[in-house]
């Protein structure tokens, strides 16, 4: 009886996201790690900065294919940093499901392991040596 | 030399005279043949013929176009650069008093240094073998100094492992010599045990025993590390009676389990020898130089807002962020030095394969912070002069360098940030006062006085900074060999320059490189027209 109460209750504490359980930790993983790698540039509630950072809330691009966003993450674009290396896989799954699931994007998430798949797949980046200039 | 012989041709000389008879590309094939390929170092600007009045705009004021438009005006082009902030030296930069950064989220600072005291929150130092760097500095005039980029003195500290050294500021030179003497021991006695691949003789396995005796500095006798003067003495020696105290290794499992052998490497990597140079009075001594000559040709506060071109010219439109005032002008070419990350965002009518390859570059985020201190306590105290520390905290790794000038001097400026990638974007979070006190923080770990000297502190994100958009860009191997390529050739009459055009991204040489080469192709094509 106790076990039933404790399972529906971690059932109620997952959220579905576009076919991925997203569990309440991961949600505020999500957050924090999004305030940690994202927010400087992207802003707070995702709104960018006009003319320089693009929006993430609302944009085409992050409610796109999840795989294409995770391709910008890991291998960088333009202005965007390559995160492929210094974010672990786990960490940047969490970071896309957040960003596709806040401020009212509703898209799907991603797991860690397609986000792997991707980052040893997807084209090898041989980073600039990272050494200081 | 034999009396009689005709007088030897340098390969300077020869190339000079073959781009000057035989055009550029000549002169290209013949530097690849001599194996001075066109994407090695080159020594010398390419010659460039006249231009016969031909009009060239350049766009931007970093040192790129200040070298474009050195080299350009140099050989008789009529050249305009075109600059959008109030200054000339890009990211080319040093803090002093009065020093002001803004950054796109609408954090601003004024440096307040004490006057006389500045710091590079740019580039900062010179490797020996960036020619075209060391060549400007020198025809332009600009003093050098050894900039000090190793210093065994100073302290490596890490709280990532464990044990009796974890969390404690241990010199360098302790753990350099501790760990190579334990390594020449373990090797020097097990020499004979060791299957090796090589075919040494008994004799060459002597000789490597010695070497392995003095490269450890272990006891002739019987082959152990016992420690060596040059890791430091507990009692210094001195006068009279004073005959100083030697100091006692650490053991090798404390030295492995607090992972402090991470700053030994077996030689200084290419890019960042042992000792560097940097100019006399500050980094930004090289951009005034240029600015020196050809000041002049420069439009500041021009924002580029239009890049547009037909068979005959190049149109730029332009406008004044302050008063708005938007202008138009044509010149025969165009030498576009601008980062990527903005140019990408300017309207243009490049074809749609030459925009989209811009992407390919993606940014590299870097902040520095530089703390002006009242005193010089790593230099009286702690016996550092110049060079850099290090302390590795679980979340992050942060170099702390002292000033390699103003050695014995009341105050400095200490470069208590310079990070990267994520450690960069996470910080550049914090508000000035947080990355202060952070990087106050980080100091104080191995520093008593850290917190108490700082006076002022001055820094940057650069990713955050206007008209830059990333401290560098970085390419992969796979867009180096593909859009990097496209973006090489020219677009119509529009050459890309910078250290983005270039395998030094981040450092000025890559920006002169490129600029170099890109000029040679501009001067044959206007002399085909």
């Amino acid at each position: 009886m106790k076990s039933g109460f404790l399972k529906t209750c971690l059932f109620l504490t997952f959220i579905l996201s576009g076919g991925i359980a997203v569990a309440a930790e991961d949600v505020a993983k999500g957050a924090q790690l999004y305030r940690y790698y994202c927010m400087a540039c992207h802003q707070a509630e995702g709104e960018g900065i006009a003319n320089v950072f693009p929006a993430l809330a609302g944009s085409e691009v992050v409610l796109g294919s999840a795989e294409d966003v995770a391709l910008v993450v890991l291998n960088g674009r333009g202005g965007m940093p390559a995160f492929k290396g210094s974010i672990s896989d786990p960490d940047l799954a969490t970071i896309i499901t957040h960003v596709r699931n806040s401020w009212g994007n509703d898209g799907a998430g991603i797991s860690a392991q397609r986000v792997s798949e991707l980052s040893a797949g997807g084209g090898e980046k041989i980073r600039q040596d990272r050494e200081q200039q | 030399m034999a009396p009689g012989r005709p007088h030897p041709m340098s390969r300077r000389d020869f190339l000079i005279r073959l781009g000057q008879y035989a055009g550029t590309g000549m002169m290209l094939n013949a530097m690849a043949s001599l194996g001075m390929g066109i994407a090695s170092a080159q020594e010398i600007p390419p010659p460039l013929g006249p231009g016969n009045g031909k009009s060239v705009l350049i766009l931007g004021a970093g040192l790129a176009g200040l070298c474009a438009a050195y080299e350009l005006s140099r050989a008789g082009y009529n050249c305009t650069v075109l600059e959008a902030r109030g200054f000339a030296g890009g990211r080319c930069q040093t803090a002093r008093r009065g020093t002001v950064m803004e950054e796109v989220t609408g954090a601003h600072s004024v440096c307040e240094f004490d006057e006389g005291q500045y710091f590079n929150h740019g580039p900062w130092r010179i490797p020996y073998h960036h020619l075209s760097t060391l060549h400007y500095t020198k025809v332009l005039n600009v003093p050098l100094e050894l900039m000090l980029n190793d210093n065994e003195q100073a302290y490596i500290y890490s709280e990532r492992g464990t044990g009796a050294l974890r969390g404690k500021a241990v010199r360098r030179q302790e753990v350099a010599a501790d760990m190579r003497g334990y390594e020449a021991e373990i090797l020097a006695k097990s020499i004979h045990q060791l299957e090796l691949d090589s075919p040494l003789n008994e004799e060459d396995l002597e000789r490597f025993v010695d070497y392995l005796v003095a490269h450890g500095a272990l006891s002739t006798a019987d082959r152990r590390y016992l420690g060596t003067r040059g890791r430091g003495y507990d009692v210094p020696r001195g006068g009279l009676l004073n005959a100083g105290s030697a100091s006692t290794p650490h053991s090798m499992a404390d030295l492995l389990d607090a992972g402090l052998w991470q700053t030994i490497r077996s030689v200084a990597s290419f890019d960042q020898p042992k000792t560097m140079f940097q100019p006399v009075g500050g980094m930004d001594r090289i951009a005034s130089a240029f600015e020196r000559e050809i000041g002049h040709l420069v439009t500041y506060n021009a924002e580029i807002s239009r890049i547009t071109q037909n068979q005959q010219q190049v149109t730029i439109r332009f406008r004044n962020p302050d008063t708005n005032e938007t202008q138009e002008t044509s010149a025969d070419f165009c030498v576009c030095t601008l980062p990527l990350f903005v140019l990408k965002n300017i309207e243009s009518d490049f074809p749609d394969a030459f925009r989209t390859a811009m992407n390919a570059a993606s940014a590299v985020t870097s902040c520095k912070l530089g703390l002006q201190m009242n005193s010089r306590f790593w230099e009286e105290k702690d016996r550092i002069y110049g060079g850099h520390s290090r302390v590795i905290t679980e979340l992050e790794n942060v170099q702390i360098s002292y000033p390699s000038h103003g050695f014995q001097g009341s105050k400095g400026i200490v470069q208590g940030i310079y990070n990267f990638g994520t450690d960069a974007v996470r910080y550049s979070v914090r508000s000035l006062d947080d990355r202060l006190e952070h990087a106050l923080q980080m100091g104080e770990k191995i520093h008593p006085d850290y917190r108490s000297a700082c006076e002022t502190s001055f820094g940057v994100a650069w990713h955050l900074v206007k008209y830059s958009m990333g401290a560098y860009a970085s390419w992969s191997q796979e867009a180096y060999n593909n859009e990097y390529r496209l973006l090489c050739e020219p677009s119509g009459r529009v050459f890309l320059c910078g250290d983005h055009m270039s395998y030094l991204p981040g450092w000025m040489a890559g920006a002169f490189d490129s600029t170099w080469q890109q000029l040679a192709r501009l001067h044959e094509m206007a002399q085909n027209a």
